[in-house]
């Protein structure tokens, strides 16, 4: 097994608003190994963009509380100088964000954009130099004619080669890992298709390790390794990606797999639900975070309301839940109760 | 089963490039280009097609929102697109529209109860138990709390947010709702929370829906029949079971493969298209999809492929329609 290149212990982040403070994550813990897919999954407000800013050293106006550790091949990302995290940023971790038509600048060639990527961490490169491994790193992404491409502005491409620039940029530098936040969310189902292979390409000759942030279970069994479910900004269930949508652990995570469409499911069939929304953030719920949506806190009883459930194992993988193996395993076979 | 809604041959242009006040445009954008389409009542009709293809215009040129540039769309025999007036106030109480972002679509500055009751002001209808009455009704039908009429939109989540839209269309008790991407805004546990309401409210309501979206895993879960879109036409039309199991266009079979499949241990074929929509300006001679087809011959160029019946239930617009998806 190869060694973690990214370790991630009790990160606590919380920001001052002037309703409170908004717990955006609670003591998340997770590793990533070198050359591993993560997939990081949970709905809009469930923290997983927030662990993202914290890994690329972005949290750090005065609003945010940051605590906890981020160790980057023994490199302490939380209080780390601007500096020093700023050499890092770019080259040994990059970013592709969801929009791409907001993450470039409409007023620079994409050359430009992406040469600035390289010229950041390689001063001295010369002029010649850049421009050939931009467009290097454009043949890869798969632009075609990158010769000529180079000197177009963002608004001549379309949302899919828009996003392999995103790309081209996040790679130039040939980063240990790749942090892709909603990378196909804004994009077309065909064009989404073209970028998800690409992306699997790419990890596959690179060995970069990537964490993908995405609410899509589709996409996530198509591109990941192992899975962190991630509820009211806390780890809910860790792992593999063939357990996940087999015999998940958490009653969230089977939640989400009854909610997920399927081209196999018949037509008009009527979809499982999870009752209820997401808790605020500013007002979440005592005991398990889960417990006013989850149906099977009947099986435990109070204790769902008063203690929170810490991340245990439970056969190879890791659960915050109060139920017990049988429990889970019966909550496995039983068809989920249409709510 | 009567026909709710045809839409009969319809066009749509919006011009593009007009420099000065007198001088022509330099082109159109041949948004929806000859469709026609029919809806039966109590039926739900789901229209695919990737962003750019003209499913949104054609959404809101059927309940007038946009003027059409030629054919017709008839409601109960009337055509809405040449309605005025009076006439066409009263043709909108049985079309009306749910959309997409449930944000920027209720404004943030009216409470709830204005928001839903609003219809009925400016229809100028006043129910037998009173306006705030009818409003609380709908908003327990769209599973809300009555008591929420006093609230404003930014206190609700995304998901509740679409229950307010839902029930604004529902005031004027329509036959016929167009609903424009009702679920691609939410989180996938509310997401399905909508579908089933939206199932729910059609059974009791018996509603006819046009139901747009770009994703063909959602469509199956709610129509009866399905129109495929490409670049302003419809490419493929058939009931739902036998669309999905037998699809017949390249295209067709290009999108049902791009969808994700939920099952890491199933690996899928996939159709992987190259290159992007071209522009709707300037649309490729003969069939609109050669450019980005793999079974594309020299016919498609020059012979532009109508769409034609195959079965009872299935129309298909294609010079080589198969179901055969291995591109070479």
């Amino acid at each position: 097994m190869s060694k973690n290149i990214l370790e991630v212990n009790n990160l606590c982040v919380s920001f001052n608003t002037s309703d409170g403070q908004v717990h955006a994550v609670d003591n998340l813990s997770f590793n990533i190994r070198a050359g591993e897919v993560l997939g990081i999954v949970g709905e809009s407000g469930s923290g997983k963009s927030v662990t993202a800013s914290a890994i690329m050293g972005l949290l750090t106006s005065g609003n945010v509380n940051l605590s906890g550790s981020i160790k980057l091949n023994d490199f302490e990302i939380v209080g780390a100088k601007d500096s020093e995290v700023r050499k890092l940023r770019g080259s040994d971790i990059a970013m592709v964000f969801q929009d791409p038509l907001s993450s470039l600048n409409p007023y620079y060639k994409i050359g430009v954009q992406i040469g600035e990527a390289y010229e950041t961490h390689h001063p001295d490169a010369s002029k010649a130099e850049v421009r050939n491994k931009v467009i290097e790193v454009m043949k890869k992404v798969g632009i075609p004619e990158a010769e000529t491409r180079i000197d177009s502005y963002p608004h001549e491409f379309s949302g899919g080669m828009r996003q392999r620039v995103v790309i081209a940029i996040a790679l130039i530098n040939d980063p240990k890992i790749l942090i892709a936040d909603e990378p196909t969310t804004a994009l077309d189902v065909t064009v989404q298709a073209q970028i998800l292979d690409l992306m699997r390409d790419l990890q596959k000759t690179s060995n970069t390790s990537i964490i993908l942030i995405t609410h899509d279970l589709g996409v996530v069994a198509e591109m990941v390794d192992r899975v962190l479910v991630m509820y009211a900004g806390r780890a809910v269930e860790v792992n593999d990606i063939k357990a996940i949508f087999s015999a998940p652990i958490h009653p969230y995570t089977r939640g989400l797999l009854n909610a997920v469409r399927s081209l196999d499911s018949a037509v008009r069939e009527k979809l499982a639900t999870i009752p209820g929304t997401p808790p605020s953030l500013l007002n979440i719920p005592q005991g398990c975070a889960f417990n006013p949506r989850c149906f099977y806190k009947q099986w435990v009883g109070d204790k769902c309301l008063v203690q929170k459930p810490e991340l245990h194992e439970i056969g190879n993988g890791l659960t915050a839940c109060h139920l017990s193996k049988t429990d889970i395993e019966r909550m496995n076979k039983d068809e989920l109760p249409v709510a | 089963m009567s026909e709710a809604l045809e839409v009969k041959n319809l066009f749509k242009t919006f011009p593009v490039g007009k420099k000065g006040l007198f001088s022509k445009p330099a082109g159109y954008v041949h948004a929806v280009d000859g469709v026609s389409l029919s809806i039966k009542s109590g039926e739900t009709l789901g229209i695919v097609g990737e962003s750019g293809c003209g499913k949104s215009t054609l959404g809101r040129v059927m309940t007038h929102l946009l003027p059409a540039t030629d054919g017709q769309v008839l409601l109960n025999g009337v055509d809405v697109t040449r309605a005025k007036g009076e006439e066409l106030q009263k043709l909108r109480r049985t079309i009306q529209m749910i959309f997409q972002d449930p944000y920027s679509s209720l404004n943030p500055r009216h409470t709830v109860g204005r928001i839903v009751g609003m219809p009925l002001v400016v229809q100028n209808i006043n129910p037998a138990q009173g306006r705030k009455k009818r409003v609380q009704e709908l908003l327990e039908l769209v599973g809300l709390n009555p008591e929420h009429y006093n609230r404003y939109p930014h206190e609700f989540s995304g998901g509740q947010r679409q229950r307010i839209g839902i029930a604004r269309s529902l005031a004027l008790e329509p036959k016929i709702i167009i609903a424009d991407e009702p679920v691609s805004a939410l989180d996938v546990s509310i997401q399905a929370q909508i579908l089933n309401l939206l199932q729910d409210l059609q059974k009791q309501l018996d509603l006819s829906y046009v139901f747009i979206a770009h994703d063909l895993s959602v469509v199956k879960h709610v129509s009866d029949r399905v129109a495929v879109m490409y670049l302003g036409k419809i490419v493929e039309e058939a009931g739902s079971e036998e669309l999905y199991s037998n699809p017949m266009h390249p295209y067709t079979l290009a999108l049902l493969s791009a969808v994700p499949e939920p099952n890491p241990e199933k690996v899928r074929q996939r159709i992987l298209l190259t290159g992007d929509v071209p522009s709707p300006i300037n649309p490729p001679s003969g069939c609109r999809f050669r450019t980005r087809c793999w079974r594309a011959t020299e016919l498609c160029a020059t012979t532009e492929p109508p769409l034609v019946q195959i079965s009872s239930n299935h129309k298909v617009a294609c010079h080589f329609p198969g179901p055969t998806p291995l591109p070479n």
